[in-house]
């Protein structure tokens, strides 16, 4: 800060340049939210019993022992973190494999690589539920005209099977975002360390993993935990594919259906703060884990 | 600023919300073609003959975002619709919500009766539709095989095609298709197999509940098919996934709605002038033919400002005439007993003639029993027999605990029972 | 160089990488094409190759409906992107160049609200937006959005602001610039990637947003595109028109698609840019 921060005893300027958005986005969370809390500790009406009036733990003792919640919890966590660390993993391969291109070349390759990360999720989940049908799919029909099966393949017959699927299809729509940003990061890197540790004989492989990959580490780890934000909170695939199955029903996806199909909005808000909670648990534990490499390195 | 920005903003609504003409319903239609066009002319004819105006509103396509779409807009405090067209497994849930009809000489011809809850008379059935069997007519000629009455006829049938077809090169054909997604019609399908004599999943006093011996079967023989009949994808079928496999020439038989015979019969289709449609499959094929009954309701909204013009119309969209019209311009089945028999209903919907006995009695899903809790009790029973199917549960473990938890929510929700003070806290899932 | 011995291998290596990369990319694309291009029972051919037939296309581009949600959610999209930046430039500077008690508490509140899913606020949205008379209008909608786009624009803008050189703000303070004149003249032009990057990634989510648009709005006049797709129907209830379907969501893809081509290079340079630590 100037010299003119130290005179005022109130720092009114950065409070006055955060007011309009603070205020904004106070009229969109503060009483949608307080409504929330609000309905987390109410009565939800049952079959002919209308709701009672009054205060009550109940929903979230329900919670607690509800399987199908638990279920969406594992799910979710499991699409998460796969999904997140499939396509940082891939990302930062493709970035290697490109930066082995010419500029131009490399250019037009991620154009086209970037191409399903612009499709809307609900589109994209349509779309591979369609290819990969086990009677009219076309990768089916192709494994089947390589003589490779004889009959097609169910791949979302089991639980296992749902949420791969899920994550395949976010692989497919994000590792494009995370190639962009790790490319961007490879070529801003100090080529004079890379010519230094080369002179002193080390291979690529040491290369990249002692100086490239700790000088990309902050880039990749907010990168990453963007997407994991997103794909905490993912609802269309889930929606989408498996509708009302709770095996490979996302928390999102059980909330909107305690909320919308069954009526229950008490339940519904008590299942969107626990979401809440295991969201920032799980933000919060990986945070954790990609910081300490870096406090490490520093 | 903003305050005066959200000031003016809010005036701009308040204008706006008021601007709506008196006499003006807000309808809800589907947006398919067929029956977007037909709610178009009718309304259009009844707004004329009265005076009033008419305005459409498409639903999504998708029926499972319509269910959602209506509490929220029924639950405002402004009204936003007037009349509303309902899948028969949302009338429970949005009863509260729906403004009462006056009782009408009429009404003893409409079947199913219009829907009553907590002795309030909320929807009119508008027109039908029901499970039923379709079958590759060529297929069971060829082998000469008759059109299966019984589960079991329908389970050795599907494999004795499936197993000689195969044989002279036929390697993507299966024996059944039906709807194993985790959704509604899995519900349909099940309660199908189970038949009457599988017990209800809401017993009232002296009625076998769900877990009983014959359900215990039946859904241990559906298990059974998956994999040896039916390909395992049948568990993430829903209809048109069904429809797609066996309009490709990929299964013998179909279990789909009435909707699938023209599409199959399409020209392009593969199998169009090859198929052939009958009633469902029993226990014992000396039972009456049986398939879930699919309705579709017309109600109003309990907060409409016409309340009068409202009721009019689904008057008139349910009258015999529209009714009858209705079935020749697009082949629906009408919500009138006296109209199955009509030459002219006939002659529009020849298939009529073979699946009529299943109009008379179909098997009902327990929406009147359960009030709102409707669409949980299904969520958890699609579930649980999905579980089944999958082989991740047998039969019986599965329908015991599902009876336990039905017993538990009747309790809570007083299905079946008036008003007791005593709330006992039950679990809300398993 | 030393690797010139392995070039040839590692070279053939790379082609096999991404080839597959890009087939693995196209294909689900190409497949949407080509189901484009089909309806009734070809529709579940799975010939590989389909003859082009612009029907579904020609459909929907004769309908002036269509026309009229596209215009809807380029209205919606850019508005949401340009009040959300109008509204985040200054509290990103505020959060990236100042240091002031509390700004560790806005940060943390703005980390959570990225945290709440969307549904866990949706029926009091609706509420608030009822009462602001918002509802079934577009600005519902860009009110609605601001919900996701504005913490995210704050939070990449402020990452920006973070990593400009510390003098500058002195010497500007020095030769006596106002706090308003320094961020127009001096800093706004210095992140200025940044701003073309979140406004770009704003604008496709919003484009593509389909939760909010569903729940709030309800007549042809303020519906976007998504919801549209979502409402194409065939003539019966169960059938699902799927060539329609597939052009009509290829023909809304294509504005995103092409703000990706046209801006590929600014948002790289905009996202690596921006990571606040």
């Amino acid at each position: 800060m100037g010299v003119r921060g130290h005179l005022k005893s109130f720092p009114w300027q950065p409070w006055a340049l955060l007011a309009p958005a603070l205020i904004t986005l106070a009229a969109l969370i503060v009483v949608p939210l307080g409504q929330t809390i609000h309905l987390a500790f109410s009565h939800d009406p049952h079959g002919f019993v209308p709701a009672r009036a009054g205060m009550t733990f109940e929903n979230f003792r329900i919670l607690l022992g509800d399987a199908a919640w638990w279920h969406a919890v594992r799910t979710t966590s499991l699409f998460a973190l796969g999904a997140v660390l499939a396509e940082t993993v891939l990302g930062i391969a493709l970035a290697v494999v490109l930066q082995g291109f010419g500029s131009r070349l490399r250019g037009v390759m991620l154009a086209i690589l970037l191409l399903p990360w612009a499709v809307p999720a609900v589109v994209a989940a349509r779309l591979w539920s369609w290819m990969l049908n086990d009677q009219y799919g076309v990768l089916n029909a192709a494994l089947v005209h390589a003589g490779l099966i004889t009959h097609g393949i169910a791949w979302t017959a089991s639980p296992a099977g749902m949420v791969l699927l899920m994550v395949m299809i976010d692989i497919w729509q994000a590792t494009p975002f995370m190639t962009l940003l790790t490319l961007a990061g490879l070529q801003s890197l100090p080529l004079e360390a890379m010519e230094a540790a080369r002179l002193d004989g080390a291979t690529s492989w040491q290369c990249f993993r002692h100086i490239t990959l700790p000088l990309l580490w902050p880039t990749l780890a907010v990168a990453a935990l963007f997407r994991l934000l997103d794909a905490l909170r993912m609802f269309d695939l889930s929606s989408v594919l498996y509708g009302s199955d709770i095996d490979g029903m996302s928390l999102s996806v059980f909330v909107q259906m305690q909320i919308v199909q069954f009526g229950a909005p008490g339940y519904g808000a008590a299942s969107a703060l626990a979401t809440l909670a295991v969201i920032g648990l799980i933000v919060a534990l990986f945070w954790r884990c990609v910081s300490w490499p870096r406090g490490e390195k520093a | 600023m903003t305050r005066r920005l959200l000031a003016c903003l809010a005036g701009c609504g308040l204008i706006m919300s008021h601007a709506g003409v008196a006499g003006e319903l807000t309808v809800f239609c589907s947006s398919s073609g067929t029956e977007m066009a037909l709610c178009q002319s009718e309304s259009q004819s009844w707004a004329r003959e009265t005076g009033n105006v008419v305005k459409l509103v498409p639903l999504p396509s998708d029926w499972g975002t319509v269910l959602p779409l209506y509490r929220q807009l029924l639950a405002a405090s402004d009204p936003v619709v007037d009349v509303l067209v309902m899948d028969g497994t949302w009338v429970g849930s949005l009863a509260p919500m729906l403004g009462a009809l006056e009782r009408k000489p009429d009404d003893a011809d409409l079947m199913p009766a219009p829907f009553a809850s907590a002795g309030r008379r909320v929807a009119l059935p508008w027109y039908r539709d029901v499970g039923l069997l379709f079958y590759r007519r060529d297929l069971l000629e060829k082998y000469r095989l008759p059109v299966p009455q019984s589960w079991d006829e329908l389970e050795r049938e599907a494999l004795l095609v499936q197993a000689a077809e195969r044989r002279t090169g036929q390697s993507a054909l299966w024996g059944y298709v039906w709807q194993g997604r985790t959704a509604e019609s899995l519900l349909c399908n099940a309660l199908e197999w189970l038949g009457p004599q599988g017990g209800t999943l809401v017993p009232g006093t002296g009625q076998a509940g769900i877990d009983n011996p014959a359900a215990r079967s039946a859904l241990s023989r559906a298990a059974r098919w998956v994999g040896t009949i039916s390909p395992e994808g049948v568990l993430s079928d829903d209809e048109e996934a069904a429809r797609g496999a066996f309009q490709t020439g990929h299964a013998v038989f179909m279990r789909n709605w009435v909707y699938a015979w023209a599409l199959a019969n399409d020209p392009q289709s593969v199998v169009a002038g090859k198929v052939g449609v009958a009633p469902l499959p029993r226990e014992r094929s000396i039972e009456l033919p049986g398939g879930v009954d699919g309705t579709v309701y017309l109600g109003i909204a309990r907060n409409t400002r016409h309340p009068a013009e409202a009721a009019s119309l689904i008057r008139y969209l349910t009258s015999r005439p529209v009714e009858r019209a209705r079935a020749a311009a697009g082949a629906y089945v009408p919500a009138r007993r006296s109209l199955l028999d009509d030459p002219d209903v006939l002659a529009a919907i020849p298939v009529l003639t073979k699946i009529r006995p299943v109009f008379e009695a179909p098997l009902m899903r327990p929406v009147a029993e359960t009030g709102q809790d409707y669409p949980r009790l299904a969520w958890m029973v699609e579930n649980s027999f999905h579980d089944v199917l999958r082989g991740q549960r047998s039969a019986p473990d599965a329908l015991r605990a599902l009876s336990d938890t039905v017993e538990a929510m009747a309790l809570r929700g007083q299905w079946l029972s008036g008003p007791t003070a005593a709330l006992p806290p039950q679990e809300k899932t398993e | 160089m030393i690797a010139s011995s392995r070039w040839p291998c590692g070279w053939s290596w790379r082609w096999v990488a991404m080839s597959g990369a890009l087939l693995q990319t196209l294909f689900p694309l190409y497949w949407a094409l080509v189901t484009s291009f089909r309806h009734g029972p070809a529709l579940f051919s799975t010939v590989p190759v389909a003859r082009p037939d612009f029907g579904n296309y020609r459909v929907i581009l004769s309908d002036p409906t269509w026309w009229r949600y596209a215009v809807n959610s380029l209205i919606s999209a850019s508005a949401v992107g340009v009040i959300s930046l109008v509204l985040a430039i200054p509290a990103a500077y505020a959060l990236g160049r100042m240091s002031f008690r509390g700004r560790g508490t806005v940060l943390a509140l703005l980390v959570g609200s990225s945290m709440l899913p969307q549904i866990a606020i949706l029926s009091g949205l609706f509420t608030v937006i009822s009462r602001l008379g918002l509802y079934n209008r577009l600005g519902s909608l860009i009110f609605a959005d601001l919900f996701f786009a504005l913490p995210f624009a704050i939070w990449l803008l402020a990452g920006f602001f973070r990593d400009l050189p510390r003098d500058l703000d002195e010497a500007a303070a020095l030769d006596g610039c106002g706090l308003l004149r320094r961020l127009v003249t001096i800093h706004l032009p210095l992140v200025w990637p940044g701003i073309v990057a979140a406004g770009l990634l704003i604008f496709m989510n919003c484009w593509n947003e389909f939760l909010f648009a569903l729940t709030f709005t309800l007549s042809d006049s303020a519906r976007t595109l998504p919801v549209s797709v979502g409402l194409i129907s065939a003539p019966s209830r169960f059938e699902l028109p799927f060539g329609m379907i597939m052009s009509a969501s290829l023909l809304a893809t294509l504005p995103p698609v092409l703000l990706v081509l046209m801006f590929q290079h600014r948002m790289t340079a905009g996202l690596t840019a921006g990571a606040v630590k």
